[in-house]
């Protein structure tokens, strides 16, 4: 299996290349690019900043990327090998596609473990809307301007973000084993 | 799960229309609010949407989903990289193998491992047949959801052809837990190619309805977040379709189905296929069910997975 079969060519001509293009609107906002196994850019990018990015890349560049197809978040907090990244506990990290050009964008953003927050993108791709309500249920992300952080996936009563590395096997208390 | 506990639990997920900002009344009339799952039959205890309802018109529609979420990450967490691959199987429980394939490619991927070419053709294979036997219970039910009782019947029947073919070449029928890092667990057994003159006619009437069904939605576009095959339409600038550029797997394993057919080593024709299976007896043990097989002559009804054997009609 070659990789060049699983995913998208990278853009050849620099004037398609979406990395590029956001280094030269946003300068220092492009924070890192992190360097994958894939052949689509992964960038991070400053959380302030994060609404701009993806408005440009839906809206502004030529042959935009249309599609927000999966938003998720990370805890980094137990993760080795980060040469080269900004430092990050809680990660939130958005897919974009663009059906025009065939190829895809992944961008990072870098939270704080005690209180990972950022703003919102549902403005932006309404896709990310329950995405963000995920991300609150299942690692405490909270999304400035988000209107609801009701839970999306667990119960409303529960008592924890799940998917934290701080949270180990044991249930919450108001859930006895069986 | 307590009384106490169920007492705590079941107020705190009640929805309360005027929190959300959602209408309480019409018209001054007050609007009634319904459960529509997830235990309604259609919902099929995944899903549950609270309606607003004046009379029989809905006014409002809150859709409320977690109800299949099983925590699929965290069970990840404590498991092997190869240990995950059964949990993968359950991720869609209609699918199969089909969800470890993106699981795989991805540790592949990370681990820089090359897949052979018949490993990949084999993966493709049983991913497509998963793909026949999802659909067909999907449009059976999708039918019977609006009141047409018999498709759901016929899709079954094909189903069930197609989970023979499955349970003789992976030795399990839903979840197979077949592929693993970098291939698949074993060899396609003697005679495999006959399994695959099955025919899924119920299949293409289903595919019929529901494509007249999803046209109105499908041109709406990006700005949802759909994707195939909600999105696969004729391409509007010229782009080819989604997947047409994207295989899902290699393109190079579909050249390389003429090879592997050239080497079976018996005939396709129904009775001497009949044979070929049966003649798996003493590889029972290969395909994990634990159950001796002692001659070849009786694997077909002494073992629980290859009791009813492929039939091809």
């Amino acid at each position: 299996m070659t990789v060049d079969t699983l995913t998208p060519a990278r853009a050849a001509s620099p004037v398609d290349d979406p990395a590029a293009a956001l280094r030269a609107r946003f300068g220092p906002a492009i924070l890192a690019e992190q360097a994958t196994a894939e052949a689509s850019p992964v960038l991070w990018v400053a959380p302030e900043k994060s609404p701009e990015i993806h408005r440009f890349l839906k809206d502004e560049i030529d042959r935009p990327y249309a599609l927000l197809t999966d938003l998720w978040g990370i805890d980094e907090t137990a993760r080795e090998h980060r040469a080269g990244q900004p430092p990050s506990s809680v990660t939130v990290a958005s897919h974009l596609v663009s059906p025009d050009r065939n190829a895809d964008i992944r961008l990072k953003v870098a939270c704080d473990a005690d209180r990972p927050q950022l703003p919102t993108l549902a403005g932006i791709y309404p896709a990310t809307d329950w995405y963000e309500r995920e991300d609150f249920d299942m690692l405490g992300v909270r999304f400035d301007g988000h209107n609801s952080h009701r839970r999306i996936l667990m119960p409303n009563d529960w008592q924890c973000h799940p998917l934290r590395k701080t949270i180990k096997r044991a249930p919450p208390k108001n859930r006895p084993a069986a | 799960m307590t009384p106490e506990s169920f007492a705590q639990t079941e107020p705190a997920n009640d929805i309360d229309p005027a929190a959300l900002g959602l209408p309480t009344h019409r018209d001054a009339v007050e609007l009634i609010m319904l459960n529509f799952g997830p235990h309604h039959p259609s919902t099929h205890g995944v899903f549950r949407i609270v309606l607003g309802l004046d009379g029989e018109e809905i006014v409002w529609a809150y859709p409320d989903i977690g109800y299949h979420h099983r925590g699929a990450e965290k069970m990840a967490e404590r498991q092997t990289w190869h240990g995950y691959i059964p949990y993968t199987d359950r991720i869609d429980y209609l699918g199969g193998v089909i969800s470890e394939m993106p699981y795989l490619l991805a540790v592949e991927k990370l681990c820089g491992i090359t897949v052979p070419d018949r490993a990949q053709c084999i993966r493709v294979m049983l991913s497509e047949f998963f793909r026949i036997t999802s659909h067909l219970l999907f449009y059976g039910t999708l039918a019977q959801d609006t009141g047409a009782t018999s498709p759901v019947f016929y899709m079954f029947v094909d189903r069930e052809r197609v989970y023979d073919a499955i349970q003789t070449i992976t030795g399990a029928r839903m979840h197979p837990a077949f592929f693993r890092i970098g291939g698949v667990a074993m060899d396609l057994p003697t005679g495999w190619d006959g399994l695959c003159a099955t025919s899924s006619t119920g299949c293409r009437s289903g595919w019929t309805i529901t494509r007249a069904w999803c046209c109105a939605r499908s041109c709406s576009g990006c700005e949802p977040g759909t994707l195939p095959p909600m999105t696969r339409r004729p391409a509007s600038n010229g782009a080819r379709p989604e997947r047409v550029c994207r295989p899902p797997a290699c393109r190079s394993a579909c050249g390389s189905f003429a090879p592997i057919r050239a080497t079976r080593t018996t005939s396709s024709t129904c009775p001497r296929r009949r044979t070929a299976i049966a003649s798996t007896g003493p590889g029972c043990a290969r395909r994990r069910c634990g159950n001796p097989c002692a001659s070849s002559a009786n694997a077909s009804t002494t073992c629980p997975r290859v009791r009813s054997g492929p039939t091809i009609r």
